[in-house]
């Protein structure tokens, strides 16, 4: 089987000798080759059959595709739920979505997204139906098969029993279901018996299996983050789908090494757009996308990118040798079990001959821009700012109608408004308001201003009230916003229409996410959820600190800085700083017996403008990671936490709740800290060059008494005006206000630009951008320039 | 009949202002008995406790001792080089004794210059002093400001 003998005449697969076999595996060779290779989701027809609604994704008959012995479909069972059917296993069903349950030789599985349910090679096959976990909720899963194992094992199907929902299903009286092993009688030394011990050895050693995604430990690879459900080191392999399954992981903007694999699998695409690079070729993904991955002659290529979020995909893949579609063929039934061929990096396609250490894919992220005022080139990996954005009143007002007066916007935490009838006032981009929560217990969110005559309605910073009453003309308004009195009312025919159009004046739009309220004065703002978009994640973060959610403790630092805005953001999310900023905080921590340190930390940058520094040895917090000053009673606090935690969120959440400092910040006016203790940030800019702060310190709530004053002082010994930290930040960027004058209107243009190039030449390696980098600024500063900076004026 | 007269506690608390004002740390953190606290409440909630809010400052001994150490290294970015500060304490009350603890209080107006800024820190001092035989200690330092907001200058990196 060399290459010169593929290159013949042109040679018929109907031919009944070599010569036809050989046609026959050219073809498949030119199908795995020429054939398509991404399917986009969007495009598979949704058809009802047997089995339930689903989504046919990849047959062998689909001649068009690159891959040629998998059968590959999405089922949901919105339309038609499936029927008990029965065939033999070998196969994987991978759930993509909500919850479902299965139910295999009588056994019941349930199971959620990223889990697994295995359905294993028995004698007989296997009984099995699956069922969403309720009628109205999505519960999408994937099934994987690959077919010359079931064909070679004898693809015979049954179908036992009609559809039925969910609703429908009982556990069944009837125990006679094929295969179990449970059915066969005792051995007696006879040959029958024999053979039913063996039978009964093999359903025992491979019982169908469900893997839970929570159970699995990440494995840090040079592929991105895997999971691995079927792996051929792991026990019971034999007897599973003979394949590889595995979950890849990768943070937002992260490249994996490009791999050599002999191919034969599929990549779906579970979360996040990113792009994946076949042979060379770059495929732009989203969601429900699938790559095939054709088993080439030479092997394939492949190496991942994601896009601006974080990316999940799962993929499922034939062990193989790497020779290509015949060795495969060949070894497809006799030896289920081939070995795994060893993954090593290589250069990309096109790259030469020479092993690099690593070959990232081309990086659509790293765009370069030049306005007038953010410059990022990565020929020189050079990013910066011209420092007019601190200083012109222009752009102040450019940002008020572009930002402030379009976006989202963080109120305030609902249960700083707890009970009916609580409202404070608060002042978001310049405009007074009344944030509070009506007598039917709605929070609301109104301008603070007499739709009569425009008077400050409410005069009390905060209070609690079942109406606002105007003092200078007496007008009453109930906390519902509704006009309910007005002097002489007569004189304003008719009485009743007139005091409809003068309620109070609400802000146009107010959603609430997991108790933090945010407004916008954009009656066209898209969804909350959609501007939060991946942030909502770290959000989570925070509020599953506690089973019971998150409370604003009483006591608001409420402070002035003679400082741009965008320092405070720039501030936040540069971990570059912390070492020689905050030397003495550091200094005092080692003195209580504790050492931070960098290292693993990391910046993401978001959708939207949004960006996270994570951190995993910044320094203790209360009630998740002990440090010694918090004291002994504390740390077995902390255990007990984390036993809770690992009970509602399972191991892997809850050690990325328990175990990692954060510190986010939602653009453009929120920054949430999840170090030491939980604060929320917010800013509001009064001019170029002074900003308004407010900070509410988070608890979870109902916590116990001792753990609240301890979290209380921790906090506080860090954040503030009144800390041993905050105040050296609020010194830098006091002093960048007070410096970037100097370069002002200067000779010399290009000095008046601030750097905050640090960490672009790890990124355009494709490495991931350290907390001590400043990529969390740049992410910040691109999405200022594309709505203020570069938008046309 | 106080442990203390007015007179005695007004030196104690010009002799504080005197070692703030001058900067003599050290000397000030000697006025403190040990298992002492100083608290700074924020303004909106200026009667909350300490263990139940969030307040700008609520030190125990210890952490006040760190917060010393803290502002006599040059690494204190925020007060190096230090605000000039001088306090006018006035309207003195001594209050009711229990045993050697007194209730002091007093108004303050603290003016803080730095960077060619005047900032002004108005409000009440709501002591408690430990008067034993050897003289006036702290043991309970506590700073309540009549703002509505810490403006122009927010930060409290000095000792209010």
């Amino acid at each position: 089987m060399t290459a010169t003998s593929r290159a013949g005449s042109p040679r018929a697969a109907d031919q009944r000798d070599y010569e036809g076999l050989f046609a026959r595996w050219e073809q498949l060779y030119e199908r795995a080759h020429r054939g398509q290779v991404h399917i986009r989701g969007r495009d598979v027809p949704v058809v009802d059959s047997r089995q339930g609604t689903s989504q046919f994704y990849v047959m062998p008959q689909f001649e068009e595709l690159a891959l040629s012995q998998w059968v590959i479909f999405v089922r949901d069972h919105t339309g038609v739920p499936s029927g008990r059917h029965t065939h033999q296993g070998g196969i994987a069903i991978f759930g993509v979505e909500g919850d479902g349950f299965s139910v295999v030789n009588g056994r019941r599985f349930d199971w959620s997204a990223e889990d697994a349910v295995l359905l294993p090679i028995v004698p007989g096959g296997l009984d099995h139906q699956h069922f969403r976990a309720r009628d109205d909720r999505p519960s999408k899963f994937m099934g994987i098969i690959y077919e010359p194992l079931v064909v070679g094992l004898g693809a015979e199907m049954v179908q036992l029993e009609p559809q039925t929902r969910q609703s429908q299903w009982a556990p069944a009286t009837d125990t006679g279901a094929k295969g179990d092993g449970r059915t066969v009688a005792a051995a007696e030394p006879t040959l029958a018996g024999l053979l039913a011990m063996r039978e009964r050895q093999r359903a025992s050693l491979h019982p169908p299996a469900l893997i839970r995604r929570a159970d699995l430990p990440p494995d840090a690879s040079a592929f991105g983050e895997l999971r691995w459900y079927i792996h051929p080191a792991a026990p019971g392999f034999a007897g599973t789908a003979p394949m590889f399954l595995f979950t890849q992981r990768l943070e937002p903007g992260r490249a994996t090494d490009v791999l050599a694999t002999p191919g034969n699998g599929i990549m779906f695409v579970l979360e996040g757009d990113p792009l994946v690079e076949l042979d060379g070729v770059p495929y732009q993904c989203e969601r429900t996308d699938m790559v095939l991955v054709p088993p080439r002659r030479d092997g394939v290529t492949i190496g991942v990118r994601a896009g601006r979020h974080e990316s999940r995909i799962v993929v499922a893949r034939r062990p193989g040798d790497g020779r290509g579609p015949r060795a495969e063929a060949a070894s497809a039934v006799a030896a289920p079990l081939l070995r795994c061929e060893r993954a090593y990096r290589m250069p990309r396609r096109g790259e030469g001959g020479a092993v690099a250490t690593t070959t990232p894919l081309p990086v659509p992220a790293l765009r370069s821009r030049r306005s007038a005022y953010v410059a990022e080139d990565w020929e020189k990996r050079i990013f910066r700012v011209n420092r007019e954005v601190f200083r012109s009143p222009q752009l102040f007002a450019r940002e008020r109608a572009r930002v402030w007066e379009r976006s989202w916007l963080y109120l305030g935490h609902e249960s700083e408004v707890a009970r009916p009838g609580d409202f404070k006032q608060r002042t978001l981009a310049g405009r007074p308001l009344i944030f509070s929560r009506d007598s039917t217990g709605r929070v609301r969110a109104f301008l603070n201003a007499c739709p009569h005559r425009g008077t400050v309605l409410c005069r009390e910073t905060e209070g609690n009230a079942k109406t606002f009453q105007c003092f200078y003309h007496a007008w009453t308004f109930a906390n519902t916003g509704e006009l309910v009195g007005i002097p002489d009312a007569g004189a304003y025919p008719p009485e009743r229409a007139f005091a409809e159009t003068m309620a109070m004046r609400e802000v146009p739009r107010s959603e609430n996410y997991r108790g933090f309220v945010f407004v916008s004065f954009d009656p066209r703002v898209v969804p909350l959820a959609d501007h939060l978009a991946d942030a909502r994640d770290y959000l989570d973060l925070m509020v599953e600190h506690s089973p019971r959610g998150l409370e604003a403790l009483p006591g608001t630092h409420l402070y002035g800085i003679r400082g741009n805005w965008k320092l405070a953001v720039e501030n936040a999310m540069d971990g570059y700083h912390f070492s020689p900023t905050h030397v003495t905080f550091v200094e005092y921590l080692k003195n209580t017996g504790y050492v931070t340190s960098d290292e693993g930390g990391r910046a993401i940058t978001l959708a939207n403008g949004h960006s996270v520094l994570v951190f995993s040895g910044h320094g203790g917090r209360v009630g998740m990671q002990w440090e010694p000053r918090f004291g002994e009673a504390e740390r077995l606090r902390i255990g007990s936490n984390i036993e809770e935690l690992r009970g509602r969120l399972g191991a892997e959440r809850a050690a990325r709740v328990s175990g990692t400092s954060r510190i986010l910040y939602v653009f453009p006016n929120l920054l949430l800290f999840d170090i030491e203790g939980l604060a929320a940030r917010q800013l509001e800019p009064v001019a170029p060059d002074y900003t308004d702060v407010r900070a509410w310190e988070l608890a979870p709530t109902g916590e116990t008494a001792d753990s609240r004053a301890l979290r209380i002082r921790v906090l506080g010994s860090f954040i503030g005006p009144g800390g041993l930290a905050t105040p050296d930040d609020v010194e830098a960027y006091e002093c960048v206000q007070r410096g970037v004058v100097a370069t002002a209107g200067d000779a010399r243009p290009e000095i008046d630009w601030s750097d905050v190039s640090r960490g672009m030449e790890r990124e355009s390696r494709g490495e991931p951008a350290r907390n001590v980098d400043e990529a969390g600024i740049r992410g910040f500063w691109r999405h200022w320039d594309d709505l203020v900076g570069s938008a046309p004026a | 009949m106080s442990a203390v007269t007015r007179q005695q506690v007004e030196d104690f608390l010009f002799h504080e202002a005197a070692l703030l004002d001058e900067w003599r740390l050290d000397e000030w953190y000697g006025l403190f008995e040990p298992g002492a606290t100083y608290e700074v409440p924020t303004t909106d909630r200026p009667n909350e406790r300490s263990d139940r809010a969030q307040f700008y400052v609520s030190d125990d001994y210890e952490l006040l001792g760190a917060r010393v150490k803290r502002l006599k290294s040059r690494h204190a970015h925020a007060e190096n080089p230090h605000s000039r500060t001088r306090r006018l304490i006035t309207n003195v009350r001594v209050g009711r004794s229990e045993g050697h603890d007194v209730r002091v209080d007093a108004a303050f107006l603290i003016y803080k210059i730095r960077d060619g800024n005047v900032d002004s820190f108005v409000g009440r001092y709501e002591h408690v002093l430990a008067a034993n035989g050897d003289g006036i200690r702290f043991r309970r330092r506590r700073a309540v400001l009549e703002l509505e907001v810490l403006r122009p200058g927010g930060r409290l990196s000095f000792i209010l």
